[in-house]
């Protein structure tokens, strides 16, 4: 039996320990903002944070999922507020079809916590989400847009 | 034709008391017609909230937001009403004037701007006549504006959703007059997406988030070799994985229905499949390439569009010039991989589909269940992505025999192995032109040859598979907009079972790919400037000359950097006295980087797309067509083995990551009162030649299709 949490909310599972984090997250919990993209670790549209860490839900077994603590898109408004991310992500009118935008989001917010001013070369170098559309140079607007934001305080 | 035009309203109230107003479009403008087939626009809240109703798919493409814009323009509708999209939930061509709804070929924008002008301005109208009846006074008078309508004579007001009970079935004499550019407020502003907030909370629903609590999943072996077949299978081993739930057959291969993706593709591994692999098993991408290079001189078709080249060729004289050009199988690789939810009984059938074509895509189902359309209920979801993919309708009938051979509610997910293997793709091709300048530099003759596996049997439209017109999705745009004396056009096709159909602006990526090239290298040969040589022989058709010299003067005040080369291109579609046109002209600027590969430094696009609906869209979608582009220059390579496909997943059929677009971007609309087109397939056209144009400039070696695989 695993134990994990997501969101907050304690969960438990008894089935195939090889199955993706992935799949438990979107079928178990019901938490579809998480999406399939490739199913090995390549595209980022399955983004989601374990344990703090930003990592592609589709390549982690449930056996490594065991008592973690995990944050999915879901999660990022509270009380109906949006996270800056996602302000700044509205704000530049990011998305196009859209499907890729939950992994981009969750990984622009482990990425900044790291790299809090980014330069174009820091996102070119370190944010390796797939957006099938096209949707980068939008994204870049809102990645620098988001690191204003964070440092002017607006991270209710 | 002139059409005896009157334009027809009719309203209803939903459930939730929302006023829900259908319009017509003329040709279908009477009482039966919609009665039989509502065309929904939009709804109205009590408190004059609106629900914009989309006609099209929306994969990204903007579309839902251009069509909004242009209704409620027209409408004189608060656009901060606006609170909610819906997909149309008609079925019926003759719903929409005709129009079977396929989002494809920029044709959202094209048809909108009639539909949705009409529609708008008959709401407009209707508004108006409303009020008037309520205040006794003449309609005309009234003015429209921001959900109100006004008397100006008494002051008197009335907002829309005040009218919305005396705006019953209401006839006008006519469709109204439509809006000048002047007295637009919300066609031709730079308004952010719809639907924008769904998409960045994770909230958005496409196909595959479809969730209740009787649905399986499933998952179909295919035969991974085109064309061939299951001879036999046992799929015991499969069902002894806890939560597979039945295996059965189906016209695709087998399909595993089971409670969750993890089970499904752990069942579809353990299925013990002996398969059938046909007449293809040993061809190649290496024969395929060399049977159709055979094909150039041995053409199924030759059109003769001027003069005779076979003479002008003989001539003395001039200067020929040959250009061969390959390109290989491409993949559309759409970020949401191909699903469907399909729940067949004996009395229902319901679907939802993330499809680009939702009327046929029902007829379809309508046909295999050999049912009656209004039978079945089908619905429309948001699609991760598109490119022409979603236009065929085979994953939605592979969840159908799987929902009725099962038995179970079934969504059917392809893993992104299916998709990049079992694709439609982008047809290999092989091109030859031959063509030859005279002693003045003038272009006189042109002998275009190319060779394509035959597209007629999988196009898009079931009805078409049948017709000659089925090999344009492999030919389209091999015709030159150029005025050349003697011109023939050969198309040599194979006729195999592989899936091929469109990809992002159909054929228009390789065929205008290589015309394009050979006009900068004819230019460079003749040491002619390549873009009066293109103004040259476009000098009949003015929209055309127009981007060609705005872009020469673009040129002229930007000469080419030392270290750079600089390429052009010249993309088009349709002819002057028709609606449906564009012309777009391209100029790119490379540099070599340190490590040696080659990176667009700039690329500088003037688009004629006659009046632009949303200008900040518009450039987001040429913004991430560079994107596209260089994905597909660079990368975009499915070759074949055995007559299986050899690439699998984005870590051998890599796209775009962020930084590998273009160093600078410069785009100039032109935005005039043509016709609106929408760009979201259109600029691979004009982007590509560029580029590998501006590659020839640097290196001065021939780019003779792609990949290109120093391309940073």
């Amino acid at each position: 039996m695993i134990n994990l949490h997501i969101n907050g909310v304690s969960y438990s599972y008894d089935g195939d320990e090889e199955m993706p984090l992935l799949w438990f997250i979107r079928e178990n919990a019901k938490l579809t903002g998480t999406k399939y993209g490739c199913g090995i670790s390549q595209c980022g549209a399955c983004t989601i944070h374990l344990n703090g860490h930003a990592v592609r839900s589709c390549a982690i077994p449930m056996s490594e999922a065991a008592e973690a603590n995990i944050e999915t898109i879901e999660n990022l408004e509270k009380e109906n507020t949006l996270h800056f991310i996602q302000k700044a992500w509205i704000e530049e009118d990011v998305p196009q079809c859209g499907y890729c935008q939950s992994g981009q989001i969750m990984a622009t917010v482990k990425f900044l916590e790291e790299f809090p001013n980014p330069t174009d070369e820091d996102i070119d170098n370190y944010h390796s989400n797939i957006c099938r559309c096209g949707s980068y140079e939008e994204m870049r607007k809102a990645i620098h847009l988001a690191a204003q934001m964070n440092k002017l305080g607006a991270t209710e | 034709m002139t059409l005896s035009r009157r334009s027809f309203l009719k309203t209803s109230v939903t459930a939730t008391g929302s006023l829900l107003v259908y319009a017509t479009m003329p040709q279908t403008a009477n009482a039966e017609a919609v009665k039989a087939n509502p065309m929904p626009f939009i709804e109205m809240a009590p408190n004059g909230n609106i629900t914009f109703i989309s006609s099209r798919s929306d994969m990204g493409q903007g579309s839902p937001t251009s069509l909004a814009q242009i209704l409620l323009d027209e409408m004189d509708a608060d656009w901060d009403k606006l609170v909610e999209v819906k997909e149309t939930d008609a079925f019926m061509e003759t719903a929409y004037g005709g129009d079977d709804l396929a989002t494809i070929g920029a044709i959202s924008t094209f048809i909108g701007w009639s539909n949705h002008r009409e529609a708008g301005a008959s709401l407009r109208e209707g508004f108006k006549l409303a009020a008037s009846g309520l205040w006794q006074v003449d309609p005309a008078r009234l003015q429209a504006e921001k959900s109100v309508v006004t008397d100006p004579i008494t002051g008197k007001t009335f907002h829309y959703h005040e009218l919305y009970q005396s705006l019953s079935t209401l006839y006008l004499p006519k469709v109204p007059e439509f809006k000048s550019r002047e007295q637009s407020k919300i066609v031709g502003k730079p308004i952010k997406q719809l639907r924008v907030k769904e998409r960045v909370t994770g909230r958005a629903m496409y196909g595959i988030d479809i969730e209740f609590p009787e649905l399986k999943v499933a998952m179909i072996a295919r035969c991974p070799t085109f064309g061939g077949k299951v001879k036999s299978y046992d799929g015991t081993k499969a069902l002894n994985i806890n939560g597979v739930k039945k295996i059965v057959e189906v016209p695709s291969g087998i399909a595993v229905i089971a409670d969750g993706f993890w089970a499904a593709q752990k069942g579809r591994e353990l299925l013990e499949i002996e398969w059938e692999h046909g007449e293809l098993s040993e061809l190649s991408s290496d024969l395929l390439s060399k049977q159709l290079k055979e094909k150039l001189d041995q053409p199924d078709n030759i059109e003769t569009v001027s003069g005779d080249i076979d003479s002008s060729f003989t001539e003395e004289g001039g200067m020929t010039l040959e250009g061969d050009f390959s390109f290989p199988f491409v993949a559309h690789a759409t970020m949401e991989p191909m699903n469907t939810t399909a729940w067949v009984t004996d009395d229902k059938c319901e679907i939802w589909s993330p499809t680009q074509s939702k009327i046929i895509s029902h007829q379809e189902v309508a046909k295999l269940l050999d049912r009656k359309i209004e039978e079945i209920t089908f619905h429309r979801t948001l699609s991760g992505g598109g490119f022409g993919r979603r236009a065929q309708e085979d994953f939605v009938l592979e969840a159908v025999e799987a929902s009725r051979a099962s038995g179970y509610p079934v969504k059917l997910i392809w893993t992104r192995e299916d998709d990049i293997r079992h694709d439609y793709l982008r047809t290999i091709s092989e091109l030859k032109i031959k063509a030859k300048m005279d002693d003045n530099n003038k272009l006189v003759a042109w002998d275009s040859r190319i060779g394509i596996i035959d597209t007629t049997p999988y196009h898009f439209i079931p009805a078409v598979r049948e017709t000659e017109f089925g090999i344009f999705v492999g030919t389209a745009g091999i015709k030159p907009a150029y005025k050349i004396p003697n011109m023939t056009l050969s198309t040599g096709k194979l006729d195999l079972p592989i899936t091929v159909g469109i990809l992002r602006g159909i054929a228009h990526g390789y065929t205008n790919f290589a015309i394009e090239v050979m006009i900068d290298r004819m230019a460079k040969h003749s040491r002619s400037d390549a873009l009066d040589l293109r103004a040259d022989l476009l000098e009949d058709n003015e929209r055309a000359s127009f981007v060609i010299n705005r872009l020469k003067k673009l040129d002229q005040d930007n000469p080419v950097s030392e270290g750079m080369g600089r390429g052009y291109a010249f993309a088009y579609e349709g002819q002057p006295g028709r609606d449906y046109q564009y012309y777009s002209a391209h100029m790119a600027d490379v540099r070599r980087l340190e490590d040696g590969s080659i990176k667009l430094h700039k690329i500088s696009i003037i688009a004629d797309h006659g009046r632009v609906i949303n200008p900040r869209n518009f450039k987001r979608q040429i913004n991430s067509s560079i994107y596209f582009a260089l994905s597909m220059m660079r990368s975009g390579e499915i070759t074949m083995t055995n007559g299986q496909i050899d690439q699998s997943n984005f870590h051998d059929y890599p796209v775009s990551l962020i930084g590998e677009g273009a160093e600078n971007v410069e785009i100039i609309l032109l935005d005039n009162d043509e016709h609106p087109m929408g760009c979201g397939e259109k600029m691979q056209a004009g982007i590509q030649p560029a580029i590998a144009n501006a590659i020839e400039a640097l290196t001065g070696e021939e780019v003779n299709g792609i990949p290109i695989k120093n391309l940073a």
